[in-house]
């Protein structure tokens, strides 16, 4: 079954680029992205399994892999009316690297090799590029760069931090696999067990888009495609923090979890920090989703740096924030269909004009500033209890204090493009929207407010299981 | 064979910071072609004792790919575009190499803090490859030239390289995943992304790159 989900996307990739007729590629590509999500189901019950050495599932794995496949499905659906004059040439290559970009965040999650790990989030990175840079503008190439030499950057670190972790177990354990250093932890030679983890968490930090390594993050978030920007954000920064939760893993078993929870904790404060700074009177609505997108990051450090139910909160709001960025992006793309700009001035009266996307505007935004009934509250609120509960108060304010000022920052511009009347010479009623462009971003709503009131058993169980694996309490 | 390993990595600093302060594209890549050559030597000198097949193909590796493919495709990056001197880089060459000088520093500084668990041939080799990456690392964050960019990414996996040689006859697998790594990436999509800036731009200056800003 491992086998199957990493393949099948591979080799349907492969086959897109040479199948005819933008309809056959888009069934395969919702048809593959089913497959995907039913088959990664299939497997909740199956968990922990191992394939061999490299491969194998553990619940932090079936967990991230989950959010994955729900979110590349709905985005899969969201596709079948996107793309309309576009050249055939483009079609065939976005649906090509999409499918590859599936496998290989499957790989992610199912590697059991920090050196696999590493190669499968540095073809992630490979294989989103030609997504972010699909239509050619300036602005897109520059974003484009920066996102590649950043992550460059920053995979080169990771290797040399993974490189530091190979000395480390030169002495008795020999080798890299995760399961074999988790077991042999506390045989690791310490200095360099340290060089590696801070190596490891700027670069894999990068990539996840942590401040102050955020920079690639606005901008090819606010240049790709919609639909790309609601995959890197809800699906490529997941893996990223993945290889995050296994650093943490290897520092749980070796009792470095303090000094690595003191790394995480400054960072997501940061993260939140500088988010708010750019998130105040940002004109350009897709970046600041994009910023929240750091502060998000930035609250799931907090959660594993504080550790106890922490973590469990943490993991919990990695499923909420991948479902509300999802609705966000999604959205900002039938906006930016049918204003054809990004500037928040430029959009006017959502609400009234498009009832359905206006409405998920609002959804959007109170998702995403985690108010109550949504599922981001609950997990935002267990990362409180966690700060407060182990006598972090002044992390507690910080985290409250930046909540509350993100929340007001992103209020007053969704608001105002909800709102405002729309302009002489707007229609009242907007262009039809396409049933493929309201179905999936609906799903995504019902799913983030079912969170909010009731976590399912299955879910729950999976959730203690990961949070177990990362030394939290339940 | 020491005395001779530590002149190689002496010489391979040297031309880090020779890169560091030249002004021509042309000569960084140069000089980045010939420190990857001497790079591609180290293996011999670090494991003179017990020369492995697999050891060989490593250092020939290496050095036909960074000593001369990865140059040869720079230099084709650089004809395409009329640009060949770095003006106006972002912290000045002065204070890049005032910058590097003490990065060699703080590296010996460190590696003399840290215990490699089995014996080197040299005590250089872990300083060095820390200077190497530290000066990479300037040059990406100091230069606004793709290419310079491009060439101090290269200097920083030259450094990751150096420190990878230690690991040679432990993890081999490991080692050559890295190279795998960074060929493809170097090669394929630096490439491709070069070329669309200076197919959009004319030139391949990141500073034109500033249209996205908060």
């Amino acid at each position: 079954m491992l086998l199957f989900l990493l393949l099948f996307p591979l080799i349907a990739g492969g086959m897109v680029f040479i199948l005819p007729g933008r309809g056959h590629r888009n069934r395969v590509l919702l048809l593959v992205s089913l497959a995907h999500t039913l088959g990664v189901f299939s497997l909740w019950k199956s968990v922990p399994l191992s394939l061999n050495d490299f491969l194998g599932l553990d619940a932090l794995g079936l967990l991230i892999l989950s959010v994955v496949s729900v979110l590349f499905l709905m985005v899969a659906v969201y596709l079948m009316g996107y793309f309309k004059d576009e050249p055939d040439m483009t079609h065939r290559i976005f649906t090509g690297f999409l499918l590859l970009f599936l496998a290989f965040m499957t790989l992610v999650t199912i590697s059991r090799h920090f050196g696999l790990l590493l190669v499968a989030i540095e073809a992630t990175t490979l294989s989103s590029v030609p997504l972010i840079n699909l239509v050619k503008t300036k602005q897109s190439i520059e974003a484009t760069w920066k996102f590649l030499i950043l992550c460059l950057i920053g995979i080169a670190l990771a290797l040399l931090g993974i490189y530091f972790l190979a000395v480390a177990a030169m002495g008795n354990v020999q080798s890299i696999f995760i399961d074999k250093l988790i077991s042999h932890a506390p045989q690791l030679s310490m200095p360099w067990l340290k060089l590696s983890v801070i190596f490891l968490l700027i670069g894999c930090g990068t990539k996840m888009g942590l401040a102050p390594m955020h920079t690639w993050l606005p901008d090819a978030h606010s240049q790709a495609p919609s639909p790309v920007s609601a995959l890197l954000s809800a699906c490529l920064l997941n893996c990223a923090f993945l290889s995050v939760l296994r650093v943490a893993q290897v520092c749980q078993a070796a009792g470095l979890m303090p000094f690595l929870s003191s790394m995480l904790i400054v960072l997501g404060l940061i993260s939140m920090g500088i988010a708010y700074v750019f998130i105040l009177g940002q004109e350009d609505y897709k970046r600041m989703f994009a910023y929240s997108s750091v502060e998000h990051m930035g609250i799931l450090a907090l959660g594993i740096g504080l550790g106890g139910v922490g973590i469990y909160g943490s993991l919990l709001h990695a499923i909420n924030n991948a479902l509300s960025k999802g609705i966000a992006f999604l959205v900002t793309g039938n906006i930016y269909r049918q204003y054809h700009s990004k500037k928040v001035d430029e959009v006017h009266g959502v609400l009234r004009r498009f009832p359905a996307t206006g409405a998920f505007l609002l959804a959007a935004f109170l998702a995403v500033s985690g108010v109550p009934v949504f599922g981001t509250f609950i997990s935002e609120l267990i990362i409180l209890y966690a700060a407060l509960a182990g006598h972090h108060y002044v992390i507690a304010a910080f985290y409250l204090l930046f909540l509350a000022l993100i929340f007001m920052g992103i209020a007053g511009i969704v608001l105002k493009m909800a709102q405002t009347p729309p302009g002489d010479q707007e229609t009242d009623r907007g262009g039809r929207e396409h049933w493929s462009m309201i179905l999936p971003i609906l799903l995504l709503v019902l799913m983030v407010l079912l969170l909010g009131i009731y976590i399912p058993p299955a879910l729950n169980d999976l959730l203690q299981q990961s949070s177990r694996l990362l030394g939290g309490i339940d | 064979m020491s005395v001779w390993l530590d002149a190689v990595l002496i010489l391979i600093v040297l031309l880090g910071l020779l890169i560091i302060v030249s002004h021509r594209l042309g000569s960084m890549i140069q000089i980045f072609g010939l420190q990857s050559c001497i790079l591609g030597v180290v293996p011999f000198f670090l494991y003179a004792n017990g020369i492995e097949f697999f050891i060989i193909i490593v250092a020939l590796a290496a050095i036909v790919l960074r000593g001369f493919l990865m140059p040869s495709f720079l230099y084709w990056a650089i004809r395409h575009v009329d640009m060949r001197t770095e003006i106006n880089p972002t912290i000045g060459i002065g204070t890049t190499l005032l910058l590097s000088g003490l990065a060699i520093v703080g590296s010996f500084l460190l590696a003399s803090k840290l215990v490699f668990p089995m014996k080197i041939a040299s005590d250089m080799v872990i300083p060095c490859s820390f200077s190497l990456i530290i000066m990479g690392f300037l040059l990406v964050i100091g230069r606004m030239k793709a290419i310079s960019q491009v060439v101090g990414y290269l200097v920083l996996e030259n450094g990751i390289f150096l420190f990878a040689m230690l690991l040679l006859k432990k993890m081999p697998l490991l080692v050559e995943m890295g190279i795998l790594l960074d060929l493809f990436i170097a090669a394929v999509v630096l490439g491709i992304v070069v070329n669309n800036i200076s197919d959009e731009f004319n030139n391949t200056d990141t500073v034109q790159l500033t249209t996205l800003k908060d």
